[in-house]
């Protein structure tokens, strides 16, 4: 049986983790995708974790990752809470319209 | 055996009391509604007082440093010194609380609850000695932060804050997230020890390794803490959040933050001392230039206020960048004082908060000088510390980093933060011409009703920004005493 290399795991993290940035920070129109974007980053995050526990026979990194998965759960739950708000206030949830504070 | 369990407990007894007090606190508001508001108030208060004593006993029980639970947690008087400050300020910003959310209308129970859950995170913050318990401590108190910008539910401005702040957090967890990860690739560890001795001899691809993750780890606590570039939410959080939060936030949670960033980076870092201190310069001076710039133009007086913060925490890096040793105790000064100024200035705008009308713009605060003099002068000594006029402590404090600068062979940079302050007199000065030179607009003036509790406390930041200009040098001295425990391992 051939072992996938840490690098393509590392590589395929980086990438994630990348597109992931972008998504937070090119997203122009919806909240949603936003909170997307986020749960992705620590995704891509778990697997750098999940891949170096794996490759040192060390098991505290695959511990780390689930209170990370615990913690995102608790994150999304209050970022939906708090998108929830912003749509009932505006009726909408553009990016494009939060412009009340700016300066 | 025994004894191990009573080591344990003592440890743990402050942060676990304030966390049963959290739940309590949430339990007699869901079984008692509005009724038990003053009951939840006042058993919030003395709970914080009480830990507070019981950080004091930990003082006596534990005159040295000793590591709990397989290293996750240290508790030495630096921890200590963390936890005291977080339950002091946060004392004092909820002081100001009650009759704020009376004012607004908002429930008194949840708020309490959710910050005394805050609390809970920062003092776990501050004796974290372990990335997992950093994260969890970080992430504890940032949350209910969170939930507390959108307090208002009624106001569009709170939402926005809350919803801006809640984006540029999740992103700062994520960076000190993957930051977190790559450091554990090289040094195959979660502990700050641990770490630190394999930073110590990683060379080659191992290092530049290490160096990417630190770059991440920085920027997420730059974002915690409100620095340039990663100020974008700080500005926005103030300004649209409800007065008594922004209270809440100016103190406690920074305080708590930077005791981290120091343990982590003297304690796991330090080996790469040279590499990290110019991201710290970096930063420092971007933030410098950034706040002070921005700020010049700011009408509302929170938004000034909150890029007077920007600057003055780029200030306080240029230390623990300058130096490994020295320039830490300047920079642990500075924050403190800060801190203690800041909750001073907005707690006197919090105070002038009336159910006639609110204090948002600088020009609001016209006419302060007559309407009540005293909270003017209060104001105004807070103003001069901050600007860092003598004697006030503000000028001990920027001397002592200028100080630890030149030291450190600085001088271009001394110069442009002495530049940057120059700059920075411009705003603040235009605050105590505007209290007491300028005619209030308005066409309704009323008297601020102030309770004289709240007025003797705002007094004693006041005073604290006067006494301890004047006689700096015990606090000085006992910064650098508790230095030294991050500094051994």
């Amino acid at each position: 049986m051939t072992v996938i290399p840490l690098a393509y795991y590392l590589m395929l993290s980086a990438l994630i983790f990348g597109i992931s940035i972008a998504g937070i920070v090119m997203n122009r129109h919806h909240l949603i995708k936003a909170l997307m974007s986020i749960e992705l980053m620590l995704l891509a995050v778990n697997i750098n974790f999940v891949a170096f526990s794996q490759y040192f026979h060390d098991i505290a990194g695959q511990i780390f990752v689930f209170f990370i998965l615990t913690v995102a759960a608790a994150e999304s739950a209050i970022g939906l809470a708090i998108i929830v708000l912003v749509f009932r206030r505006r009726g909408s949830i553009d990016i494009v319209t939060l412009n009340e504070l700016r300066g | 055996m025994g004894n191990f369990v009573a080591l344990y407990f003592d440890a743990i007894l402050p942060s676990a009391f304030i966390l049963t007090l959290a739940c309590i606190v949430l339990l007699l508001t869901a079984f008692f509604k509005h009724k038990a508001d003053g009951w939840i108030y006042y058993s919030t208060q003395i709970g914080l007082f009480v830990g507070i004593g019981m950080i004091l006993r930990q003082y006596w029980c534990f005159p040295d440093a000793v590591a709990i639970a397989q290293g996750r947690f240290r508790l030495d008087h630096f921890s200590m010194l963390g936890s005291l400050l977080v339950l002091a300020l946060s004392f004092f910003a909820l002081f100001y609380s009650r009759k704020e959310l009376i004012r607004q209308q908002l429930a008194i129970g949840e708020y309490f609850s959710l910050c005394l859950f805050s609390i809970v995170g920062m003092l776990v913050m501050a004796t974290a000695y372990h990335f997992l318990t950093f994260y969890i401590a970080l992430e504890l108190m940032s949350f209910p932060l969170y939930i507390l910008c959108a307090y208002h539910r009624g106001s569009s401005k709170g939402s926005e804050a809350a919803l801006k702040y809640f984006v540029t957090g999740a992103l700062a967890s994520g960076f000190l997230l993957y930051g977190i990860s790559l450091i554990y690739g090289v040094t195959h560890s979660f502990s700050f020890v641990d770490v630190g001795l394999a930073a110590s001899h990683a060379s080659g691809g191992e290092m530049v390794m290490l160096l990417v993750g630190i770059a991440f780890i920085l920027a997420g606590l730059a974002f915690k803490l409100g620095l340039a570039p990663f100020h974008m939410w700080l500005p926005d959080v103030y300004e649209g959040a409800p007065p008594s939060v922004t209270l809440f936030l100016v103190g406690a949670p920074k305080i708590a933050v930077l005791f981290l960033l120091i343990r982590l980076f003297q304690t796991s870092f330090i080996p790469l001392f040279e590499h990290w201190s110019e991201m710290l310069y970096l930063i420092a001076a971007l933030s410098l230039l950034v706040g002070n710039i921005a700020a010049l133009t700011q009408n509302n007086l929170r938004r000034m206020l909150a890029y007077s913060s920007i600057s003055h925490m780029g200030f306080m890096l240029l230390a623990l960048a300058a130096s490994a040793s020295a320039g830490l105790s300047a920079a642990l000064f500075y924050m403190i004082s800060y801190a203690i100024v800041s909750l001073g200035a907005f707690a006197v705008i919090t105070l002038l908060n009336h159910h006639k009308g609110t204090v948002e713009t600088v020009s609001d605060l016209a006419g302060l000088s007559r309407r009540h003099p005293w909270l003017a002068f209060i104001m105004m000594m807070l103003i001069f510390s901050m600007a860092g006029i003598p004697p006030t402590v503000g000028f001990v404090a920027k001397l002592s980093i200028l100080l630890s600068l030149l030291a450190a062979g600085q001088v271009a940079m001394a110069v442009f933060a002495v530049l940057m302050s120059v700059v920075g007199l411009y705003y603040y000065l235009r605050v105590i011409k505007v209290m007491y030179f300028d005619e209030p607009a308005k066409e309704v003036v009323y008297a601020p009703v102030v309770s004289s509790g709240s007025l003797a406390l705002v007094s004693l930041t006041g005073l604290f920004a006067l006494l301890l200009g004047i006689f700096p040098a015990e606090l000085l001295t006992y910064c650098q005493t508790v230095l030294t425990y991050p500094l051994q391992i």
